[in-house]
């Protein structure tokens, strides 16, 4: 019987060229509009996002439990609703999404400038002063930063629930971007059950003390990561009527677990005459 | 702009206060939020470690018949009750006095101090540590730890029969000793079913009866358990004399 490789590794290097192949194949598919470059160039920029952090929860099997999956997690639900929300009305919400992000940097170099100013003897201030350099540049480059508005409120202005709800996906923001966002932001319902333990003393309450847990490794975290980027996938498919021919993401995922319990099979029969 | 796709909202019964949804019960007027666990149990302790060794007819009868016996010693209406165990820190000594030598000889006394000697012996400024004055006993400290963890994990959880006797026999003690009337026109339940048929309708009713009377007996102020030194020395002391597990 043919050695086989390791069960993991095995499907870590298949999903990734999947996901790198299939992102390549779905991108040179768009028809990108030379009026609209910097629309095409922020739902690219979020696709390869989305798919960047299912290879690199793929890539990083100990972090597919629920101590750590769910930040990941998280940050593509995130990306869904705000893509999603985005494609609705291409040109100027992505317009709003970049204004947006030159106004941070724009207020955090403003920042750092305070800092040194605060602190004018800091060691570290040459290479904050180049952050700075950087930073300004990369402003500059797309607009003078003068004329950089910067918004304290959401970007969009609007909440992910009334984004979600604008974009159709309301029960993702329910049922995945609210959850996971109780571990992002270390809420009570995630640090009581993944980072305490009761002390079992009844003269103590059954008070509730820091533990650092294991948990198990769970390969479903990793099945939702490929879930969230077969939906961006969806986005782009309808939103342009692209024609894609390769397996969509849940289709893969489906395919290959399926092959395999196939192959098992088929070998066993093999066996038994 | 797309119509918004939920269903309709959750939680109907609750008020928009800004960004906050109140709950019906929080929206009445002059709540006060009480713990049992915090303020209760430390002053309940006494009868659950008797619930705990003896029977409950024994529990009862002794329980009853020295709360009643203090407070015909005393003979002050003023009197706070005394089911409460923060309470008779509120004693005089003079009073304390007069139940010790009135009971010196009474089966009631010796049957108090078996079982409440561990307690005694464990916490400082223990409210009834005045029926141990000039008696000798002897109790191991481990031992007497792990009764006074049963002692309280048994009333942790104030649903379960162990905690509902306890509980009710206070009520019972502060009505028989004039600390605690009820209207004749209020249906009460028959406290017996607690005993007698613990997974009755009527015992359900007890147990619910009993326990919005202990809240509300003992949630108002220090002269009926409610909040009071006692407690805080309680888990404070019990805290320190016993390691995390």
């Amino acid at each position: 019987m043919e050695e086989r490789e390791d069960p993991v590794l095995h499907l870590i290097e298949s999903y990734e060229d999947y996901l790198t192949s299939s992102f390549h194949e779905l991108w040179d598919l768009i028809n990108i509009e030379y009026d609209k470059l910097e629309a095409y160039s922020v739902i690219g920029g979020m696709l390869s996002r989305q798919v960047t952090l299912s290879i690199q929860m793929a890539r990083s099997p100990n972090i597919l439990n629920g101590h750590s999956a769910p930040l990941f997690l998280r940050a593509m639900t995130d990306l869904y609703i705000a893509l999603a929300w985005i494609m609705q009305d291409l040109v100027d919400r992505s317009s709003k999404y970049i204004m947006h992000g030159l106004g941070e940097e724009k207020l955090s170099i403003e920042h750092f400038k305070q800092g040194i100013a605060d602190d004018p003897d800091n060691p570290n201030n040459e290479q904050i002063e180049q952050l700075i350099e950087a930073k300004s540049s990369w402003i500059n480059a797309q607009r003078r930063d003068l004329f950089v508005e910067v918004n304290l409120g959401n970007w969009s202005q609007l909440d992910y629930r009334k984004m979600s709800q604008e974009a159709d996906c309301e029960s993702l923001y329910k049922y995945a971007y609210k959850p996971f966002s109780v571990a992002a932001h270390n809420m009570w319902p995630h640090v009581s059950v993944y980072n305490c333990k009761n002390c079992t003393n009844p003269l103590h309450k059954y008070h509730l003390l820091p533990e650092l847990h294991e948990v198990p490794l769970d390969l479903d975290y990793l099945y939702r990561s490929c879930k969230y980027v077969d939906k961006a996938y969806r986005l782009f498919i309808d939103k342009f009527d692209l024609k894609y021919q390769n397996l969509m993401p849940l289709e893969w995922w489906d395919e290959y677990f399926t092959d395999d319990s196939e192959d098992e099979n088929s070998d066993e029969r093999k066996n038994e005459t | 702009m797309k119509k918004a796709n939920h269903q309709g909202r959750v939680l109907k019964d609750h008020k928009q206060v800004g960004r906050k949804l109140i709950p019906p019960m929080m929206q009445l007027p002059n709540m006060k939020e009480t713990s049992f666990r915090d303020n209760t149990l430390p002053c309940l302790v006494w009868i659950s470690a008797i619930f705990l060794r003896e029977s409950d007819k024994k529990a009862v009868h002794y329980i009853t018949e020295f709360l009643i016996k203090c407070k015909d010693i005393i003979n002050d209406k003023k009197m706070p009750p005394l089911a409460f165990l923060n309470n008779f820190n509120k004693l005089s000594e003079e009073n304390k006095r007069a139940i010790v030598n009135e009971l010196n000889d009474d089966a009631m006394l010796q049957f108090l101090r078996d079982n409440l000697e561990h307690q005694h012996h464990l916490l400082e400024d223990y409210p009834l540590a005045f029926i141990f004055d000039g008696y000798p006993y002897g109790v191991d400290k481990d031992d007497a730890l792990d009764m006074l963890k049963e002692d309280v994990d048994a009333l942790l959880d104030r649903y379960t029969l162990h905690s509902t006797k306890v509980q009710t026999t206070a009520m019972v003690s502060m009505m028989a000793t004039g600390k605690l009337c009820i209207s004749s026109e209020i249906d009460l339940p028959d406290f017996n079913a607690i005993f007698t048929d613990p997974d009755s309708d009527e015992s359900k009713r007890v147990a619910s009866f009993t326990r919005c009377n202990i809240n509300a007996g003992a949630g108002f102020g220090p002269v009926e358990g409610g909040e009071n030194e006692w407690a805080d020395s309680f888990w404070k002391q019990v805290f320190s004399i016993s390691e995390c597990e």
